[in-house]
C-alpha cells in the first residue's frame, strides 16, 4: 500500500521546524570558547553527559556570576529544547506511520514504542540540567520536579538513555529513505539520508556503549545532516515523483518561471 | 553506470563556473558569522558603507551590478559548456527543444548562477547596515534596486542593439523595452546608443572573429554544422564578455581618477574582487572549453606560462627610488640623541599587525599626548620632544609614519583637544587602503600578469624594457593611498633628517626583511653602525638602506609600505635602479624578522649610548603592540597525513610569534640591566597592548586586512579608555598611561 502522500509533507514540515530550530539554538546560543570534557565541542551536549567524578559546572558553563556566565544561556537552550522534543517526537511518529502505511507495521511499533521513552528521558535530562544550574536563572519548573529527575548520576543517565534509544530509532528510518523503486534522482536523495542515519547510528551507538562522549557528539552531527537530507527527501516526493527533468520542466513553466527560463534569450531562438 | 558517469563529467567540465560559483556562495560565510574561518581577513571585504548617503547607494550599485554581471558570467559559460558539451567533449546528451526537462535545464542555467548574488549583497549588507545610521538603509535600498534595474537593461536592451548592429540583416529580436524605448525615437537615446554600441559592437566583432579562428582549429562544440557559422550562443557569450571588460574599464577610470583621502572609497573592495573573479571565470572557462577536448588540464597551460614569464625581469615587482640629495649628512644614533643631554627621553617600538596596529599606534601616542596637554602645553612639548626613536614594523610602519609627519616645524605634534577620535593623525590612519590593494590587483597586476613583456615598455618617453610602468602595481597603489596628508606627498627619507638632526622629529626605523639573506632592511632617517665588510660572510642580522644604496633615497610612503608588505597582500619589491635586469635584493614585510620592532630599538640604543659623550637623564622604552603577544593556543584536533604534510608551516608560523616575543622579552630585562649597570642610566620599559574580549575573555581577533569597520574603531577606541579612563578621584585600578606620565615626573 502506498502511504497517504500528506505523511510526506508533515515529516518534512516537522524535519524543517526540527532543523529550523536547531539553527535557532545554535544562534542564540553565544557559549565561550572552553575547553569542554572528553573532547566534546558542544556545551549543551557537554551537560547533558556531565559526570559527577570531579568534573564541575563551572568548567562548561563558566563561573557562576562572572560576566561570562553562561548558566542563563543554557537554561534558555533548554526553553528551546522542549519544543525540539515536541518537533522530533511528532516527525518520529508521523515516520512511524509512513511505514506502517507501506505494510512496515512492526518496525512501526517499534519505533512509536521507542521514541515516546526517549522524549521521556529527553525532559528527565532537561529536568536534571536545570537542577543543576538552580539559582542561575528564571526556572519555572516546580523545585520537585527538578528533584525527582535529579539523581546522583544525571543528567547522564538519563541523557545516555535518551540518545541509545534515538540512535536506535534512526535504524527503521532507513527503510523510509532506502527505496529502490523511486526515481534515480530521488533514490540518491534517499540513499544519502539513510546512509547518514547509518553512520550516525553506528558512531552513536559505540559512543554509548563505550562511554566515549565524542562519538556521541559525532553521531549527533550525523544524525543532523541525515535530518537535513531528509527534509528533502520528503519535501520532494511529489514533486520529483516522476523524476528531476519533468519536475523541473514543471518549474519552468510556473507563471513567473517561465520569463526567467527565456530571458534574456532563449536557446532556441533565432540569434541567442 | 556509464550513463552516470557522462553525466557526471559535466561536474568536471563546469568546474570553472562551478567553483566560481561555491566560492562567492560561501564567501559571506565565511568571512560574517561571529566565529568566521576568515572573518579577520575577508570581513572587511563586505564592509562597503560610506560617510554620507550618495556614496553608500553608489556603493551598493556597485556591488550589486557587479555580483549580477558575474552571476551573468556564471551562467553564460557554464551554458555553453552544458549546451556544446555532448558535441565537444562526449558528454551525456542535454534534453533539448522539446524533450522532456529542455525548459526545466533552461531555467537552472539561470535561476542558480543568479542565485549567486543573493548572499553577497545580503552579505554586504548585513556587515554595512548593523553599524550605519539608519538613513543609510533607504540609501542602500536604492542602490541595490539600481544596480537591478541596469542589470536588467544591459542584459536586454545593450545585447538586443549590440545584436542588431552585427547582425543588421537579420530580423532582429528585441525585447518589449527595446521596443518600446525604440519606438519612442527620443534623440539623445537614438545618439547615445548609436555611439556607445557601435564602439561595443565593433569589439564584439573582433571577438567574434578571433573565436571564429580558434573554432578553425578544433570547430567542434563551437560552429553549427549546417551553416558552418559560429554558434549563436557563442556570439551572446563574446558580446557578454564585451560588456564585461566595458564594465571593467569603467570602473578603472572612476578610480583612477578619484581623489585620494580619508574618505570612504570610491569603489568598494568587494565590486573590484566581484570584477576580478568575473575576468578569471571568463578567461579559465575560455581555456577549459578548449583544451578539455584534448583532455589537457588547465592548470598546464598556466603553469608554463608561469613559468615562461619568470625568466621576464619585467614580470617582477618594484619600488622606486629617488637620488639621494648631495647635501645629505650622516646622522648617527648619538647625533639624535645629543640635543636631549640630561633630559628623558623616550624610544618607541610599535609592532606589526596591519591597519589595526597603525591605528594602534597612532591612537596610543595621540592619546598621551591628550593626557600631557591636561596637565599644561609646555608638558605635551616636552612629551613631543622626548620622543627620539620610533621603530616600527608592518602596520607599526603605518602608524609611525603618520604621527612623525604630523610633527611641525617647532618640534610638536598639533595639539589633540578633547576629541581624539577626531585627531588628523588618527583619522588617516584609520583610513581604509583595502580598495587600493584590490585595484592594484585588479587593474596592474592582473594585466602585467597577462602580457608581462610590455611591462616596462614606454612610448614617451620611449623606453623599451625600463619604462616608469614597471613600478605600477598594488605595492605602489597603496603608497599612492597613503599619501593623505600633502606633505607625505613627497617626504623622503633624506628630507626628515634635518628635521631629526634639529630634533623636530623623533627618528624613525621602518623594519623590513630582505627575502635573500634573511636581514633586517633597515630603512631608517638615521645611519645605523658601520656596515657589514663585503668579506665578512657573518651577518649582523640587518643592513641599512642608506648603506645599501649609498646613493638613492626612498620616499617615506614606500619605506613604509616595504615594512609592511603582507604576504600576497602587498607583493615583494626590489629596488628598481634604472636597469631591470640588475640583481637586487626583494624586500618584504618586516615581521617576518621581528614583528615587534625591539631587536632594532635595543641596537639603536646601544649605538647611541656607545658613541655619545652626552647622555640622556632616563629612557622609557614604550612597547605598543596592535595585538595580543605571547599567546598559547590550545590543543587542537589536528589529525592524519594531511597534518603530517602541513605542521612544518604550521610551526614555522607559530615559532615566528612565539620566539620573536620571548626573545625580546630576555632582551628587554637585560637592557635594564644595562642601562644601569653600563650606561648608568636608568630604563623602564611600559607596553601598551591592544586586547580586546568579548564577555567570556575570549579574544576579538584583530581584523588583518587594510580596513577597518566602524565596530574595529569603536573596540580601538574602548581598549584605549581602558588602559587610560579618565582618572577617577578613588585610583582603585592603577592607569597604563600613569606609568608614562609618572615617569616624567620623576
Amino acid at each position: 500500500m502506498n502511504p497517504n502522500p500528506k505523511l510526506y509533507f508533515y515529516c518534512a514540515l516537522f524535519a524543517f521546524l526540527a532543523i529550523g530550530l536547531g539553527i535557532i539554538m545554535g544562534l542564540v546560543g553565544d557559549f565561550g570558547k572552553r575547553k569542554l570534557p572528553d573532547g566534546l565541542h558542544s556545551p549543551v551536549l557537554a551537560m547533558e553527559l556531565i559526570r559527577y567524578d570531579g568534573e564541575d559546572v563551572s568548567k562548561i558553563l563558566g563561573s557562576a556570576g562572572d560576566p561570562g556566565d553562561d548558566r542563563p544561556q543554557m537554561i534558555r537552550q533548554i526553553e528551546l529544547d522542549w519544543v525540539l522534543i515536541v518537533f522530533y517526537t511528532i516527525l518520529f511518529l508521523f515516520l512511524s506511520l509512513i511505514l506502517y502505511q507501506r505494510d512496515n507495521r512492526r518496525l512501526a511499533l517499534f519505533i512509536r514504542l521507542l521514541v515516546i521513552p526517549a522524549a521521556v528521558f529527553d525532559i528527565l535530562e532537561n529536568l536534571a540540567i536545570l537542577g543543576l544550574l538552580r539559582g542561575s536563572g528564571d526556572i519555572a519548573i516546580p523545585a520537585v520536579l527538578l528533584d525527582m529527575s535529579s539523581r546522583d548520576s544525571a543528567p547522564r543517565i538519563w541523557s545516555l538513555a535518551k540518545w541509545a534509544l534515538i540512535f536506535l530509532l534512526l535504524i527503521p528510518i532507513t527503510r523510509i529513505y532506502m527505496d529502490k523503486d523511486l526515481p534515480i534522482f530521488r533514490r540518491s536523495i534517499g540513499f544519502i539520508a539513510g546512509g547518514l542515519g547509518l553512520i550516525a547510528s553506528i558512531l552513536g551507538m559505540c559512543g554509548v556503549f563505550f562511554h566515549t562522549d565524542s562519538l556521541i557528539e559525532m553521531g549527533a552531527n550525523f544524525m543532523a545532516s541525515s535530518l537535513l537530507v531528509g527534509f528533502v527527501f520528503f519535501a520532494t516526493h511529489s514533486w520529483l515523483a516522476d523524476g528531476l527533468l519533468p519536475a523541473l520542466d514543471r518549474l519552468a513553466n510556473q507563471k513567473f518561471l517561465r520569463k526567467l527560463t527565456t530571458w534574456p534569450s532563449d536557446d532556441e531562438d533565432p540569434y541567442h | 553506470m556509464e550513463v552516470i558517469g557522462h553525466y557526471l563529467a559535466y561536474i568536471y567540465l563546469l568546474r570553472v563556473p562551478l567553483l566560481t560559483w561555491a566560492i562567492l556562495f560561501i564567501l559571506p560565510l565565511l568571512a560574517l558569522p561571529k566565529d568566521a574561518a576568515l572573518g579577520s581577513l575577508l570581513k572587511g571585504i563586505f564592509d562597503v558603507g560610506a560617510d554620507n548617503v550618495w556614496q553608500t547607494a553608489l556603493s551598493f550599485f556597485l556591488v550589486s551590478t557587479a555580483s549580477l554581471l558575474t552571476a551573468a558570467t556564471i551562467g553564460v559559460t557554464a551554458r555553453l559548456i552544458v549546451l556544446d558539451g555532448e558535441e565537444r567533449f562526449g558528454a551525456g546528451h542535454i534534453p533539448r527543444r522539446r524533450e522532456t526537462g529542455a525548459a526545466g535545464i533552461k531555467l537552472m542555467l539561470r535561476v542558480i548562477p543568479l542565485s549567486v548574488a543573493f548572499p553577497l549583497v545580503i552579505g554586504a549588507s548585513y556587515q554595512t547596515l548593523k553599524e550605519s545610521i539608519p538613513s543609510m538603509i533607504p540609501a542602500a535600498l536604492i542602490g541595490i534596486i539600481l544596480g537591478i534595474i541596469v542589470f536588467y537593461l544591459v542584459m536586454t536592451l545593450l545585447q538586443d542593439e549590440i545584436w542588431a548592429k552585427i547582425f543588421p540583416t537579420e530580423t532582429p529580436y528585441q525585447s518589449s523595452i527595446t521596443a518600446h524605448l525604440r519606438n519612442l525615437r527620443v534623440p539623445f537615446y537614438e545618439r547615445i546608443m548609436n555611439y556607445f554600441v557601435s564602439m561595443l559592437a565593433g569589439v564584439a566583432n573582433l571577438g567574434r572573429a578571433l573565436v571564429s579562428s580558434i573554432a578553425v582549429i578544433s570547430p567542434h562544440g563551437y560552429v553549427d554544422s549546417r551553416t558552418r557559422q559560429l554558434r549563436p550562443r557563442h556570439v551572446f557569450a563574446v558580446i557578454q564578455f564585451v560588456i564585461s571588460i566595458g564594465f571593467y574599464i569603467f570602473l578603472f577610470f572612476i578610480k583612477k581618477y578619484a581623489p585620494p583621502g580619508e574618505t570612504t572609497p570610491v569603489i568598494p573592495t568587494l565590486c573590484l574582487l566581484l570584477v576580478l573573479v568575473m575576468m578569471l571565470c571568463w578567461g579559465l572557462s575560455a581555456l577549459t572549453f578548449f583544451l578539455d577536448r584534448f583532455r589537457i588540464p588547465v592548470l598546464a597551460p598556466l603553469i608554463i606560462w608561469g613559468w615562461t614569464v619568470s625568466f621576464l625581469p619585467q614580470g617582477d615587482n618594484f619600488y622606486s627610488s629617488l637620488p639621494k640629495d648631495s647635501t645629505t649628512t650622516t646622522l648617527s644614533p648619538a647625533d639624535v640623541l645629543s640635543p636631549r643631554d640630561g633630559k628623558l627621553i623616550i624610544l618607541v617600538a610599535a609592532s606589526g599587525g596591519g591597519i589595526q596596529s597603525a591605528a594602534w599606534t597612532v591612537r596610543v601616542l595621540s592619546g598621551l599626548r591628550k593626557e600631557f596637554e591636561k596637565q599644561g602645553e609646555k608638558a605635551a612639548e616636552e612629551f613631543d620632544r622626548s620622543i627620539r626613536l620610533i621603530s616600527s614594523v608592518s602596520g607599526g610602519s603605518v602608524g609611525a609614519m603618520y604621527i612623525v609627519d604630523a610633527y611641525q616645524s617647532n618640534g610638536q605634534l598639533p595639539q589633540v583637544g578633547e576629541q581624539l577620535d577626531y585627531y588628523r593623525p588618527l583619522k588617516v590612519a584609520e583610513a581604509s587602503s583595502l580598495d587600493d590593494v584590490a585595484w592594484g590587483l585588479v587593474y596592474p597586476d592582473f594585466l602585467w600578469n597577462l602580457i608581462p613583456f610590455w611591462k616596462g615598455f614606454y612610448l614617451y618617453p620611449f623606453y623599451l624594457v625600463n619604462g616608469p610602468n614597471l613600478l605600477s602595481d598594488r605595492g605602489s597603489a597603496l603608497e599612492n593611498a597613503w599619501k593623505r596628508t600633502d606633505s607625505l606627498a613627497t617626504a623622503t627619507l633624506s628630507k626628515w633628517r634635518p628635521e631629526v638632526a634639529k630634533g623636530n622629529k623623533p627618528a624613525v626605523v621602518f623594519n623590513a626583511t630582505i627575502v635573500e639573506t634573511g636581514e633586517r632592511l633597515l630603512l631608517s632617517t638615521t645611519d645605523f653602525g658601520p656596515p657589514r665588510e663585503p668579506i665578512n660572510k657573518i651577518t649582523p642580522g640587518w643592513q641599512d638602506f642608506s648603506r645599501l644604496y649609498p646613493k638613492k633615497d626612498i620616499p617615506i610612503v614606500t619605506a613604509a609600505r616595504l615594512s609592511a608588505t603582507f604576504p600576497f597582500v602587498t607583493p615583494a619589491a626590489r629596488i628598481f635602479l634604472g636597469d631591470v635586469f640588475a640583481n637586487q635584493y626583494h624586500v618584504v614585510d618586516g615581521g617576518y624578522y621581528d614583528n615587534y620592532g625591539v631587536a632594532t630599538l635595543i641596537e639603536w640604543l646601544d649605538q647611541a649610548m656607545n658613541n655619545s659623550s652626552s647622555k640622556p637623564s632616563r629612557i622609557l622604552i614604550l612597547q605598543i603592540r596592535g595585538s595580543p603577544a605571547g599567546l598559547i593556543n590550545p590543543p587542537k584536533g589536528d589529525y592524519g597525513w594531511f597534518f603530517q604534510a602541513t605542521h612544518a608551516f604550521q610551526t614555522l608560523e607559530n615559532v615566528r610569534g612565539t620566539g620573536q616575543f620571548s626573545r625580546n622579552e630576555v632582551e628587554l630585562k637585560f637592557l635594564e640591566k644595562l642601562c644601569t649597570y653600563v650606561y648608568n642610566v636608568p630604563c623602564q620599559v611600559v607596553s601598551f597592548e591592544y586586547y580586546s574580549t568579548d564577555r567570556h575573555s575570549d579574544q576579538i581577533p584583530a581584523p588583518l586586512s587594510w580596513h577597518l569597520t566602524p565596530y574595529d574603531i569603536v573596540l580601538l577606541r574602548q581598549e584605549w579608555h581602558r588602559l587610560c579612563p579618565s582618572p577617577s578621584p578613588y585610583p582603585l585600578i592603577g592607569r597604563n598611561c600613569d606609568k608614562v606620565l609618572e615617569f616624567f615626573r620623576q
